[in-house]
């Protein structure tokens, strides 16, 4: 069972800013925190940091210190009213890069969190965590009987870090394989790589070159999503599809997974031949440790900024666009669009059309009756070119991001203009009401498992019913009145 | 109310304190709803005063709003018909679709209500 706690580097340098004031003494805060539970793991989701004053931190009766009974009980009833977990947070500001929770703090424990648990009452976990100069530690007690020791505080930012109870065992053998590239970020950063589990949603012409990195990289485990069958006219762009496989009409998802194995066998591909769109395969995304989002619809936008947001999972939506007005070729461009928490989500930066969402959930028929002007459908032109571009950019910020290596400036959306060459960074922009990632009550920030995703109902659990009582008009004749009778 | 996702189920709601029990809604498979209110009023040019009006609640909503929206064929609008206005079949049925849409659909800020009571005043206004 692994339990860890994510964080925005915002938070946690307000976190940090409070606990070590650089007067040696201890000082806490409350988190509230969303919870994303699997069979194997837990992970808390940081919502809300509430930093606590001396008068709630006071001296204690039975160690050094003691969080006031009135916090808790204000914290632990928003906690309850919000399900949200509370985890009690302080530092001991003597430890460096190991630290642990002391008797006195296990005792205190002990006496409080069965009560925490009774007010929180909303079967989320309640926790303490410690935290040292770059260490954290502590416990999380799922209910009153099962407690499981935290074995990292990942912090979410422009960079990735984690922190853990004491350093990991240094391991500088990486192999000859990856000997060149580890010479750039170290043996260090190649065992994140290994432990990395990575998502690429839509495995085309951008995803497939994005998988292919990602497994020449040597990242441990590729979720790799695509419902999609192999055509010749692909053939131009998905790396590693072949005639034959068009011919076959291959799954891109088999693709995907035949290339990434051959590349490197220790990676482990799991592929989804499915939707983003349906329960189960975007709860399989939430798990993962960064995203990739390479498919060009905005249901699988939405959906993948909702787990982005909800479950503070780093993603990157790439995509290239030629536009045509007329027949004549106005622009070539490249997008590559990260969507941190709390930074660039695709709805604040107006990438989620609600126009474009109602047409991809319209039947064909539907789409038809909708398209009373006739506008032909156009099929999007597209070149391998311009897919390597987004996939190696995307590529890289990740790499960047998980290796500490990334410069200010890593959250920009960027525009590449294939026919001059330039970059444009695009200026950031948030909306504070924004669902996805606002911070009103309403918003799914950091909420995991309890932010219910815009997915469809797994249909595989709950069969499809028959409209019986509207197949028919409601009463229109009783209702209504015919005019020319009257 | 089962097989409706929770933000669709709020939006009922909302059309149900509006229009009380004027409203029938049941799930469309997917979480979203259809939903069909009774007797909107219609100006004196068309067949009938009144008419329902059926939408589907997407199973994403508020992501997307409702669009669009359906008669049933016999309340005949006057002629010619609005460009807003197609007969079309939906789902075994013959109807008339009506094309209006929130193009400036904001989900963090609006309320469907506001979409269906747009639809209404754009109806009586015909």
């Amino acid at each position: 069972m692994s339990t860890r706690l994510r964080i925005t580097r915002e938070a946690y340098s307000d976190l940090r800013s409070h606990l070590f004031r650089g007067d040696h003494d201890e000082h806490a805060a409350i988190l509230l925190a969303g919870v994303a539970a699997r069979p194997n793991s837990t992970r808390l989701l940081v919502r809300e940091v509430h930093l606590l004053g001396a008068n709630e931190f006071t001296p204690g009766i039975h160690g050094y210190r003691q969080l006031a009974s009135s916090a808790l009980a204000r914290l632990g009833a928003r906690a309850h009213a919000e399900r949200l977990a509370l985890i009690t947070c302080h530092s001991h500001p003597g430890a460096k890069d190991s630290v642990a929770l002391s008797k006195d703090d296990l005792a205190g424990h002990r006496r409080v969190f069965p009560h925490l648990l009774n007010i929180v009452s909303n079967g989320q976990p309640v926790g303490g965590i410690v935290l040292g100069g770059s260490s954290a530690g502590g416990e999380i007690w799922l209910d009153k009987n099962q407690r499981v020791r935290l074995d990292r505080v990942d912090v979410i930012g422009e960079t990735l870090a984690a922190l853990a109870p004491a350093p990991q065992p240094a391991n500088n053998q990486v192999g000859s394989r990856y000997d060149r590239q580890a010479r750039v970020f170290g043996a260090q950063g190649q065992q994140i790589l290994r432990r990395m589990k990575v998502a690429v949603i839509g495995l085309g012409g951008g995803g497939s070159i994005v998988s292919e990195h990602l497994a020449h990289l040597g990242v441990g485990t590729i979720l790799g999503i695509d419902f999609d069958r192999v055509e010749r006219h692909n053939l131009s762009r998905i790396v590693g599809a072949v005639s034959r496989d068009a011919k076959r009409r291959k799954k891109k998802v088999e693709v995907a997974k035949q290339l990434a194995t051959r590349v490197d066998r220790s990676v482990n591909f799991e592929a989804i031949d499915g939707d983003i769109a349906d329960t189960a395969t975007a709860a399989r995304v939430a798990e993962c440790d960064f995203i990739f989002l390479c498919t060009d619809t905005m249901t699988s936008r939405l959906i993948a900024n909702s787990i982005a947001q909800a479950h503070l999972i780093p993603m990157v939506q790439i995509g290239a666009k030629i536009d045509q007005p007329e027949g004549r070729i106005s622009s070539i461009y490249v997008a590559v669009r990260p969507s941190f928490p709390r930074h660039g989500c695709l709805a604040c930066a107006g990438m989620i059309d609600p126009v474009g969402l109602q047409r991809e959930g319209a039947t064909d028929a539907e789409r038809a009756a909708q398209n009373y002007l006739n506008l032909p459908d156009v099929i999007d032109p597209s070149v391998i070119t311009l897919n390597g571009v987004a996939a190696s950019v995307s590529t890289n910020l990740m790499l960047m991001a998980i290796t500490g290596l990334a410069q200010p400036g890593n959250y920009a959306h960027r525009l590449f203009d294939a026919r001059s060459g330039f970059w444009l960074t695009l200026e950031e922009r948030r909306d504070p009401e924004c669902l996805w990632c606002g911070e009103s009550d309403r918003s799914r920030f950091a909420r995991g498992d309890s932010a219910r995703l815009p997915v469809r109902l797994d249909m595989t659990k709950e069969p499809r019913r028959r409209l019986l009582s509207l197949s028919r008009w409601p009463r229109v004749s009783s209702l209504t009145r015919d005019r020319q009778l009257n | 109310m089962d097989a409706i996702n929770p933000e669709v189920a709020d939006a009922l709601a909302e059309v149900e304190d509006h229009f009380g029990r004027r409203v029938l809604h049941e799930a469309d498979g997917q979480g979203g709803a259809v939903v069909t209110i009774e007797a909107l009023d219609l100006p004196g040019s068309w067949a009938r005063s009144k008419a329902p009006v059926r939408f589907v609640v997407p199973y994403n909503f508020p992501a997307t709003p409702p669009y669009p929206y359906y008669l049933p064929q016999e309340v005949q609008p006057p002629t010619p018909w609005h460009q807003a206005l197609q007969p079309i079949e939906w789902r075994g049925e013959s109807m008339i679709q009506v094309s209006l849409r929130n193009n400036n659909w904001d989900p963090a800020r609006d309320r469907i209500l506001g979409c269906i009571l747009q639809v209404a005043d754009w109806l009586r206004a015909q």
